[in-house]
């Protein structure tokens, strides 16, 4: 029996394991990034330079002085 | 993102032209025939493996003894990434062990030695994954990453150590002038792709930390309690 079979085989494997694995934290980096830009950096904070945790724990503290 | 896409770009030329170069240029080998090409993938995942292993050494011992999360975050992304290049070692062994040893597996030292590293890398994940307090899962997991990578040698020494199937480590020093280079090749083409894998990984992990943080953070302003400026990984 040919020898090709088999080192297509592994090749082929080598290529679609790290190709989805590569692709999938892709995906989830990519996820991450826009729920970071979404949830953190609030409108308006761009302008200030200021992150959205930022403003919110000026907000705190405006609460407990008042 | 620029940069990110730059080294990504780099990583998949530097791992075609590698492989497409080994595969085409080295002769077939006497006893072997053409399967010893898949030496070019299986030997460098194999080290590209214990590479990430090592970060995972590495990274666990700095965060023991500094408390940064940052290498609490480093040392799970190099695990991961370590467990899917030994997967793929072991895989591929078994393709190049079918044709040449007539059996998928057997447990020889070095076949069951790396499978015992999997176990510990992917029980490692998987205790990862159980502990919600972040500084108890950092203790733990570079509890169990430092001991795990402590398999790593012995893997590595079972061929000379015991009684083995395997052939003796290929190396630089054990292959013909004719497959050096290639093995080479792929094996810096390897370890490069595991470095652009686990940086993306910490960068994800980072980022869904200071997100955790953040939702922490959020919840404690709710109810009234004064945020204490979140966590710095």
């Amino acid at each position: 029996m040919s020898d090709w079979p088999w080192v297509i085989a592994a090749y082929s494997l080598t290529w679609v394991l790290l190709g989805i694995y590569t692709l999938r934290i892709g995906r989830r980096l990519a996820r991450a990034r826009a729920e970071w830009n979404r949830e953190a950096i609030l409108p308006g904070a761009e302008a200030s330079g200021r992150t959205g945790s930022e403003r919110r724990t000026d907000a705190t503290s405006n609460e407990a002085e008042a | 993102v620029k940069g990110g896409g730059l080294f990504g770009a780099g990583v998949l030329l530097l791992f075609v032209t590698a492989q497409v170069a080994a595969v085409a240029i080295s002769p077939a080998e006497a006893g072997m025939g053409h399967l010893q090409k898949i030496m070019y993938v299986h030997v460098p995942a194999a080290w590209s493996a214990f590479f990430a292993f090592g970060v995972v050494f590495g990274a666990s011992l700095s965060y023991l003894f500094r408390r940064r999360e940052t290498h609490d975050l480093l040392a799970a992304s190099a695990a991961e990434v370590g467990v899917v290049l030994t997967g793929l070692t072991l895989a591929l062994g078994s393709i190049w062990g079918r044709p040449t040893w007539g059996v998928w597996w057997t447990w020889d030292p070095r076949l069951t030695s790396t499978a015992v590293l999997f176990v510990i890398f992917a029980g490692y994940l998987a205790l990862r994954s159980f502990v919600e307090d972040p500084g108890q899962r950092g203790r733990w997991a570079a509890a169990v990453g430092i001991l795990g990578f402590l398999n790593v040698p012995i893997v590595y020494m079972s061929v000379r150590w015991w009684r083995t199937l395997h052939q003796p480590s290929s190396s630089p020093a054990t292959v013909d002038d004719p497959y050096v280079w290639g093995l080479r090749m792929n094996a810096v083409a390897f370890v490069v792709l595991a470095i652009y894998l686990m940086r993306r990984r910490h960068q994800t992990l980072v980022l869904e930390r200071r997100l955790e943080a953040l939702e922490e953070e959020r919840a404690l302003a709710g109810g009234g309690i004064r945020a204490g400026g979140g966590v710095h990984v």
